[in-house]
């Protein structure tokens, strides 16, 4: 919350707080009375999971904070961060403007946005992370309420480590690296490796090399490229990674970023996204709901993608689709609190 | 100072998601909200105020109480009791909702064949 008035940060904390008592008190109390009403009863789909539950008021209170706490943080008309941000005048916006030679930033006015990413406001995000230059810094400052019961990034270095026990790499490719918080952890990761994060908004780009000059990371790059079209040469990369990205997408862009994956590696090389699986009926009934309510309109269609099939289509001989720990703990089946199901879905390019 | 962002989608004339039974219950809880911040923020202002001046000397306890504002000091009371007021009542016509509208899902959610 820096730089935030005092009135906008204390109100950005109480969403935060309204968030974790939403993940740690709400849906605990809503599983177990789901789960009270399931005894005896074979629950086979996501329908019938929500059958279990629509009545109950507490479900409603829960979708209902679901939506406007989310709302809140960016569109309340006094302390919501879209306001907060255009109304500052300290100069941080002018500052995400890095020199044109800058050699932690490559941008692409040319390239075409694909219409896909007009057509839905992801997460809320007024503008969908290209409407304001300041964007960059508006999901940034909204990563703070994602994950409860984690420490801020730790999905993402828990990610990076992961990627060092399955290999050594030296050129890597992150898709859809945002504001650089999966890219910073390979980079720190893998001291040797040229890491170069691609992304459609400009803004975010912006940001992410402005922290990568501030940090003095000098083994990363961003640019602006689009995932399912980007202009690299066949095997230059020996990863291929993306981190939240795939559900953000429409199933045919998807069977282009993995066909890309492909190609872009080379022979032996690893493709491993980061993204959210659901696995039975109630989380399915869960994401299906959030979806909607938190404008994810393509996270439906994702999660009953078959990923095996478009794996193989792209050219990987088998995939691996396996859940992933954000945290300590959080894939134990007694872990209580909401959590999204992390899941990591990779393959490694036939030598 | 750059522009409050606009949704590309064009989707926020629609309606804000309802929850509950009626649109009206729905407001009520916004309204919930609007006054759960609003006390969080002024608490917390209230309690970096008192921080702040007993640090510095100048107010002892129970001062605060005693105080009577000046007319010019009870102008701006009453400038912050109307913008508290107006954000409480503007979630009553459904104006309060996310400026990047709202989803539905954009592609058939049937497994592929």
């Amino acid at each position: 919350m820096k730089n935030f008035d005092r009135s906008t940060t204390a109100f950005q904390e109480l969403i935060g707080s309204m968030r974790q008592q939403w993940a740690n008190n709400l849906y605990p109390t809503l599983h177990a009375d789901y789960q009270a009403t399931t005894i005896g009863h074979s629950i086979n789909s996501s329908e019938q999971a929500g059958d279990q539950v629509t009545d109950m008021p507490l479900y409603h209170w829960f979708c209902f904070i679901e939506r406007h706490y989310q709302r809140m943080k960016y569109s309340d008309p006094r302390w919501g961060l879209a306001k907060a941000l255009s109304q500052r005048s300290d100069g941080v916006n002018e500052q995400l403007h890095p020199a044109s030679d800058s050699p932690w930033l490559k941008l692409n006015p040319a390239m075409p946005i694909p219409d896909y990413y007009h057509a839905v406001d992801i997460h809320q995000h007024p503008g969908n992370l290209i409407g304001a230059d300041f964007d960059g810094l508006m999901y940034q400052a909204s990563a703070t309420s994602i994950h409860p019961n984690t420490r801020r990034f730790e999905a993402h270095e828990r990610f990076a480590q992961w990627l060092k026990s399955h290999g050594n790499f030296h050129n890597v490719l992150n898709m859809g690296c945002g504001f650089g918080k999966c890219s910073f952890p390979i980079a720190q990761t893998f001291e040797h490796a040229q890491v170069i994060g691609i992304d459609l908004s400009e803004p975010c780009l912006r940001l992410a090399a402005h922290t990568a000059k501030e940090e003095g990371l000098r083994n990363i790059r961003f640019e602006q490229a689009d995932a399912a079209n980007p202009h690299y040469s066949n095997e230059t990369f020996d990863l291929v990674t993306s981190t939240q990205m795939l559900h953000e997408l429409p199933v045919d862009t998807i069977k282009k970023v993995l066909t890309e994956s492909y190609r872009l590696l080379k022979p032996g090389g690893l493709v491993v996204h980061l993204d959210f699986r659901a696995r039975e009926p109630w989380l399915e009934f869960l994401l299906d709901g959030h979806s909607v309510r938190n404008n994810e309109g393509f996270l439906t269609a994702f999660n009953r993608m078959d990923m095996d099939a478009a794996f193989t289509a792209a050219g990987f001989v088998k995939a691996v689709i396996e859940p992933f720990a954000e945290t300590e703990g959080s894939t134990e089946p007694s872990w209580p609190y909401w959590r999204f199901p992390w899941t990591l879905f990779w393959a490694q390019k036939p030598q | 100072m750059t522009p409050t962002p606009t949704s590309k989608t064009d989707k926020r004339d629609e309606p804000e998601l309802q929850f509950f039974e009626s649109a009206g219950i729905d407001r009520m809880g916004q309204m919930l909200l609007v006054m759960a911040a609003e006390l969080h923020v002024l608490r917390d202002r209230m309690r970096c105020l008192e921080f702040v001046l007993t640090e510095v000397g100048i107010v002892g306890e129970g001062q605060l109480d005693k105080y009577s504002p000046t007319p010019q000091e009870a102008k701006v009371l009453q400038h912050d009791r109307e913008a508290f007021v107006a954000h409480l009542f503007e979630v009553m016509d459904g104006r309060a909702k996310s400026t990047s509208g709202r989803s539905k899902p954009l592609v058939p959610t049937k497994p592929e064949n």
